[in-house]
């Protein structure tokens, strides 16, 4: 079975990788989308006061 | 100038604002197209990682560096940029100092997967499903980077030439660097490619000879004076210690400076620096009116290493003390 | 202040101390110093830095 990697994906904002295997035929046989980011935005605007988060969320994305 | 400059920009934990700024420089984009080619740049043309391993070594003139180092992958593209880099940039607050990201270093790593991927309110997952490293799917191994224990700035995972500060940079001083790389009249390693003083050298609010604060105040609590110094009205800003090249860019629009440009030349510690700054404007006769002025500020490590916890010299330790608020 | 700042940081904060004294108060002096060596000592060293230490070692200088 062969796979295809695309890694990074490009021309996004973020971190994503594509693999893609192809069968004997070469026809897609599974395609796995994966977001190889963690940052940890969920846990840490927590405790920060709640006046400060529109300067800390937009770093989520800023695109 | 015998050949065209090859630049590279290489994202990492980031959220893309630095390569929104590289676009905002407007039509000197054309110049920097005239003067270099660009080789690498994933989130803007269609690059991958094999195009950047296929170039010889030290042959980008300069490698710009955007975001925090936060798992192994990124760890890889660091070296990998440093090695195909005759000059690396540190392109912005993450990879100069850590960063919004670094903010996660409060916790361990296991803490914000945890948070992520079990208790979110917007988290169904009874399973307890993590990604995992490797996973053998029936159609062939897939693999994920390792988060590593804490998000590092670029200078702690390799040698960094220039640094380009501020969330995001600010369009001049892109321009300034690439017309000092256009000009090859480069200023000593380590440069921090902006101001020289505070932001308070540049900001236009007044102020008075004596700064004097008896209560410090949360900013949606009171009715700022446009006129005057925000720390002198107890609102808390990290101007004294962050270095200037911004034009004062939050006060003038009526918040603190959170110091995203980081610490000026003569300044080590951000927080030890603020810390001192704090301290000689309360006026307190007694402990106990120090303590319930400076009470006031809830989150003091969190405005005091907003955008850089990596490069906190105090670092932050883990197992000795949990604090109620988390 | 500080003490909150050693407390976010994961530090005890009862390894930082503040007190007032005379230069003709030498017998508070000394019994201040030994009482909180003797707390530090109770305390130990800061346990943290060994997961960091190895990440780093390992993961981060190696190249």
């Amino acid at each position: 079975m062969q796979k295809i990697e695309i890694d990074p994906i490009s021309r996004l904002e973020g971190h994503g990788k594509i693999a893609i295997f192809l069968d004997d035929a070469g026809d897609v046989a599974e395609a796995y989308l994966q977001i190889p980011e963690l940052r940890g935005f969920e846990q840490f605007c927590v405790g920060r006061p709640v006046e400060e988060l529109p300067r800390i969320t937009p770093r989520i994305c800023g695109v | 100038m015998p050949d065209k400059f090859k630049f590279a920009f290489m994202p990492s934990a980031s959220c893309g604002g630095c390569e929104i700024a590289i676009v905002d420089i407007d039509e000197v984009i054309l110049k920097v197209a005239e003067l270099a080619d660009i080789v690498y740049w994933p989130t803007a043309l269609d690059f991958k990682d094999h195009h950047l391993e296929a170039l010889p070594d030290g042959s980008i003139t300069v490698g710009f560096f955007n975001g925090a180092v936060r798992n192994d992958h990124d760890v890889h593209h660091a070296k990998l940029l440093r090695q195909k880099s005759a000059f690396v940039v540190a392109f912005g607050a993450c990879a100069q100092m850590g960063g919004i990201p670094s903010l996660g270093n409060f916790w361990t790593t296991e803490e914000l997967a945890h948070r992520m991927y079990d208790t979110v309110p917007s988290v169904n997952n009874p399973e307890g499903t993590r990604p995992q490293l490797k996973y053998d799917a029936p159609e062939g191994e897939l693999t994920l980077p390792r988060a590593m224990d804490r998000a590092y700035a670029l200078d702690q995972v390799i040698d960094v030439d220039y640094y380009l500060p501020g969330c995001p940079p600010q369009v001049k001083w892109i321009v300034a660097a690439v017309e000092a790389v256009a000009s090859g009249e480069l200023p000593p390693k380590g440069t921090v490619i902006a101001g020289t003083k505070a932001v308070c050298d540049e900001c236009p609010r007044e102020r008075s000879e004596e700064k004097q604060v008896t209560e410090f105040k949360r900013i949606h609590l009171v009715e700022n004076d446009p006129e005057k110094c925000l720390l002198e009205q107890g609102i808390m800003c990290c101007g004294p210690a962050t270095r200037d090249g911004c034009e004062a860019a939050c006060v003038t629009a009526g918040q603190a400076c959170r110091g995203c440009f980081g610490p000026t030349d003569n300044v080590n510690d951000m927080g030890a620096k603020l810390a001192s700054a704090i301290a000689s404007i309360t006026v307190a006769d007694a402990q106990e009116e120090a303590d319930r002025i400076l009470g006031h500020l809830d989150d003091p490590a969190g405005y005091f290493y907003r955008f850089g916890l990596a490069k906190s010299m105090l670092g932050v330790q883990r197992g000795e003390f949990k604090p109620e608020a988390e | 202040m500080l003490k909150k700042i050693l407390g976010q940081m994961g530090l005890n904060p009862g390894r930082l101390r503040l007190e007032w004294l005379s230069a003709s108060e030498a017998q508070r002096y000394a019994a201040t110093v030994a009482e909180f060596t003797d707390e530090i000592r109770a305390l130990g060293p800061i346990p943290a830095g060994v997961e960091d230490a190895a990440v780093a070692k390992e993961e981060v200088h190696a190249g």
